[in-house]
């Protein structure tokens, strides 16, 4: 049924061969990327020879291919995401529910629920061109289907004859016309959630993926053993079909790679009045090489999310710059300081003796305490045992001993508390030399300290309270 | 995101071990070097209360760069010392096909040339990364992805470390505070017997 598109393209006498090698099979003559060209060519030949196709089939032509590659390869992305991300198993299709939809779960829960948002509402019209996206997939191929359903006149004949040949679409990379056909209704079908048509996906969907999942091998893990299957795949494909066949299979890369390169640029292009308009985006590596790179992107994008999450005032920016800029200066300000605080906690130390023999010698009031019973004389390690243990209750202690300091009504009790309690260790220590010393300082760490204030109120604000109550 | 309890008590209990190996508390030592004895034990007590990760054994690494402190790190690590430095992955690369790299590296150059607007970006962001680089230890040998993997837990680890000898800091001095109190009734009491 197809034939009547091929004689054309052969009687223009398009030679629709280049010499550029195929990547994939590392030797052959690379055949030119079809549905582009093909669109390219079509449209000249069309102004050259001046035959009268009507632009609605130049249009179906165009557009029979460009979604059937997106649907493939998405679904070779949603393999090629399961696979990096550990998923395993294929993909269950469940009877009536929409199998693209669950293809698709793996890019990106939004994505999904707009391509599934977009399958239930079948009249809709295809709107801009979202490279690469799954509403643009998902749309474009409601239109197309009404147009094939248009030139063949009947629903059932098509669907029948495609039904028959899907099991001929073995792989993505299957060649002749009906198959690509049959392979993009596959998607179409499925919508009517058929059982056959579930099947039939489940099982050209794990052929794309055991072909993906080769893909990848090659790229990622650099073992030899599958270069000679692809090898073998592309002679099989140039021996089986001529020329109009052997172009759509090994074209899909190359617009897969347009697709993917393109959504990196994210150009917004109305295919619709723009089918003449060429990306010229040739050159570009093999399939999995930009399959690779989006999923890396996308790793790196996770990461910033959960980072900016963690560093506080970072929810504004949106670069990857900014965003990197902000991280430094928050782990620079922390590595600060830690050291800031080594510096006092040294200045403090002298007195770490006595802190210690009061620490655990001289408590009787609070009941709780264990270790005043305990007489602990510098840090014996069994004593450190029980120590870190009731660390939490020793800072009650410490917290009740200073608690006519903890009673004054204050927003931000722990700054108070260290305020306060610098202010009057500086009294008391003699040497003016820290005084003056640790009050620049301390002045400087206290507005740094703002920032993690909060978590470290949260760490004393539990202990307060409790404090507060074994008071009254 | 939050460090757990564990962390933070496996942290504590370490950096107090620390303190003690090092003879913090004795007078002896001057004030810079018990500041660095301080940072050294609180680094330590972090890294090894976090486990195995790129980040802490680069950490570790740079440590015990400097003679003195292996000695320290022997102590306390003990027999963890040499497994963590062992499996040192930072001098090791990724193997990676050399075809494939160039492939790679082709593409990149050809979209360098029809595409130079973002150039300046990627510069930027080359910038800051090599920066982050710097900053997180041993972040020169960690690509683009696990390096922010790595950032990540470094921060709360730093997070933690922060609150944890702030909290350390102010128990220490309540408790200084309360010893000078204790200290100076006994002598109020005398003077007002006195009087």
């Amino acid at each position: 049924m197809w034939m009547p598109f091929v004689a054309p393209l052969a009687a223009s006498g398009l030679d629709l061969r280049d010499t550029t090698t195929c990547r994939s099979c590392q030797g052959g003559p690379l055949p030119p990327s079809w549905p582009w060209r093909v669109e390219q060519r079509l449209s000249r030949s069309v102004l050259r020879t001046g035959n009268n196709w009507p632009p609605p089939i130049i249009r179906i032509v165009a557009s029979l291919f460009t979604p059937s590659l997106r649907v493939l390869s998405l679904r070779e992305q949603s393999q090629s995401d399961a696979k990096e991300f550990g998923d395993a198993g294929p993909l269950k299709t469940l009877k009536g529910s929409c199998s693209a939809c669950e293809l698709l779960s793996d890019l990106s829960a939004l994505e999904g629920q707009r391509a599934c948002a977009e399958w239930q509402q079948p009249g809709q019209e295809q709107s801009d061109y979202h490279p690469y996206d799954a509403d643009y997939c998902m749309q474009s191929l409601c239109p197309v289907e009404t147009a094939f359903r248009a030139l063949h006149g009947c629903n059932g004949g098509g669907e029948n004859e495609n039904h028959g040949n899907v099991h001929g679409s073995n792989d993505c990379f299957s060649n002749a016309w009906p198959d690509i056909v049959s392979s993009m209704h596959c998607p179409v079908v499925g919508a009517a959630a058929s059982v056959e048509e579930t099947s039939v996906n489940a099982s050209s969907s794990s052929s794309s993926r055991k072909r993906k999942s080769e893909n990848n091998r090659r790229s990622k893990e650099n073992s030899g053993g599958s270069d000679g299957k692809d090898d073998s795949n592309c002679k099989r494909i140039k021996e089986e079909t001529g020329v109009g066949a052997a172009t759509p299979e090994a074209k899909r890369p190359n617009k897969r790679k347009e697709e993917s390169a393109d959504a990196s640029k994210e150009n917004d292009k109305a295919p619709k009045s723009d089918y003449i308009h060429v990306r010229a985006r040739r050159g570009q590596a093999t399939d999995s090489h930009s399959l690779a790179e989006r999923v890396r992107r996308e790793r790196i994008s996770q990461r910033m999310k959960y980072l900016q999450d963690l560093v506080p005032g970072c929810s504004k920016i949106t670069g990857k710059a900014g965003m990197l800029d902000e991280i430094i200066n928050y782990v620079q300000s922390l590595q600060r300081q830690v050291e800031f605080l080594s510096m006092k906690l040294a200045a403090v130390n002298p007195m770490m003796d006595i802190n210690i023999d009061s620490l655990f010698g001289g408590r009787e009031i609070n009941p709780t305490c264990k270790s005043a019973s305990i007489p602990m004389i510098g840090m014996s390690s069994e004593l450190l045992d029980q120590s870190y243990l009731q660390f939490g209750s020793l800072q009650h202690d410490m917290f009740m001993g200073s608690s006519d300091l903890l009673l004054r009504p204050n927003v931000n009790p722990a700054a108070a508390v260290s305020d306060t309690s610098l202010g009057s260790c500086l009294n008391v220590n003699g040497s003016s030399v820290w005084n003056t010393n640790l009050q620049n300082v301390y002045g400087v760490e206290f507005q740094l300290g703002r920032g993690t204030a909060l978590p470290f109120q949260s760490l004393q604000g539990n202990l307060l309270p409790n404090n507060l109550k074994m008071e009254m | 995101m939050q460090v757990t309890e564990a962390f933070k008590h496996a942290f504590l209990k370490q950096m107090l071990l620390g303190f003690q190996a090092s003879a913090v508390s004795t007078k002896s030592m001057g004030f810079q070097e018990r500041k660095n004895a301080i940072k050294l034990s609180a680094d330590v007590a972090m890294a090894v209360a976090r486990g195995s990760r790129k980040w802490t054994r680069g950490l570790i690494a740079g440590l015990s760069e400097e003679r003195q402190n292996r000695s320290f790190l022997r102590l306390i690590l003990g027999e963890q010392y040499e497994s963590l430095l062992k499996p040192c992955h930072s001098s090791w690369k990724i193997p990676r096909c050399k075809k494939i790299v160039r492939r790679s590296l082709r593409v990149c150059w050809r979209k360098q040339k029809k595409n130079q607007s973002g150039v300046l970006a990627r510069t930027l962001v080359e910038k800051r990364t090599q920066e982050l680089k710097r900053l997180v230890p041993g972040g020169e040998s960690m690509d683009g992805s696990s390096l922010l993997d790595e950032t990540l837990d470094y921060v709360l680890s730093l997070r933690a470390q922060v609150d944890l000898m702030q909290s350390l800091l102010t128990t220490f001095e309540a408790s200084k505070l309360r010893s000078h109190s204790k200290r100076r009734l006994p002598e109020r009491k005398a003077s007002y017997v006195s009087k």
